[in-house]
């Protein structure tokens, strides 16, 4: 947990400002949704974040963070494919994504590694003088593949509230500690 | 009282109306006829454009109304599955500590 935090705060050095970037999904994931058993494929840009802002109900307590949330992004994507077999999907479409996700603008907070499973889990932050700009998580095993691409401005407790809320922990972002990231 | 006798009986008594007086009324009463219709016909075609502009806001609106309550939808959706991946990315760090 404490890498975790470290790992979130070394993100948050400021480097500067960076221009706004985005990653580019593999054409060939659209085609995946051909071969996988269960397919979740969310495009929200800004002008329909807008809109799904403007229903967002602030009495609903999820509704009102999710408000808070969407209200500096810019767009959120989300790739998600569950496969029925093993390797049904090429991992170079996977590697073409982390490659975009290079330093400086990118910081890779966690990197999961388990050569028993094949799983595969990182999340990376884009950093804009000090702050979060974007995030990308992405998880990847056999048998199923999920990429998460949200673009805009994340601040550090709009993170915590996130991870808080949707009935996950919370993600500790702690600027005053740093530490390694892990590898397994 | 002479006097105000005098002036009743010329006041209520008979007077002849002015040479043309019939065709200035019959005249006045045709005017009014033909403005009438075309007064109520513009009425009718407002009435029918605001009926219209309403009906047609009213579709765009539901329109509006499901596209915003589609795209909620996916939110909330995105925002789950992006918190359900942090949970397990966190939980695999928790175990490997």
């Amino acid at each position: 947990m404490k890498m975790f935090l470290g790992i979130a705060s070394m993100a948050l050095l400021p480097l500067g400002t960076l221009a706004a970037q985005e990653i580019k999904l593999p054409a060939n994931l659209d085609q995946l949704a051909d071969k996988a058993e269960n397919v979740v494929d969310v495009t929200l840009d800004g002008p329909m974040l807008k809109l799904a802002g403007r229903f967002l109900s602030d009495k609903d307590p999820d509704e009102a963070r999710a408000k808070k949330i969407v209200a500096g992004l810019k767009g959120i994507y989300v790739r998600s494919f569950e496969f029925e077999n093993r390797g049904e999907y090429d991992q170079r479409d996977v590697d073409q994504v982390r490659a975009q996700l290079k330093a400086p603008a990118w910081s890779r907070i966690v990197n999961v590694r388990s050569k028993r499973d094949g799983e595969k889990a990182d999340v990376y932050v884009k950093n804009d003088g000090g702050t979060i700009a974007g995030m990308v998580v992405l998880v990847s095993d056999p048998k199923e593949l999920t990429i998460v691409n949200i673009v805009g401005q994340i601040d550090p407790e709009d993170v915590r509230e996130l991870g808080g809320h949707f009935g996950i922990p919370k993600v500790e972002l702690d600027p005053g500690h740093n530490a390694k990231e892990e590898e397994r | 009282m002479e006097d105000l006798e005098k002036q009743l009986k010329a006041a209520l008594g008979k007077i002849d109306p002015s040479p043309g007086f019939e065709a200035k009324v019959v005249s006045a009463a045709g005017r009014r006829s033909e403005v009438a219709p075309g007064f109520g016909l513009r009425a009718r075609w407002l009435t029918a454009i605001a009926a219209a502009v309403l009906v047609v806001a009213g579709a765009v609106w539901q329109q509006e109304v499901a596209r915003g309550e589609a795209a909620k939808a996916r939110l909330m959706l995105a925002l789950k599955i992006t918190g359900a991946k942090l949970q397990e990315i966190q939980q695999k760090v928790d175990h490997a500590q």
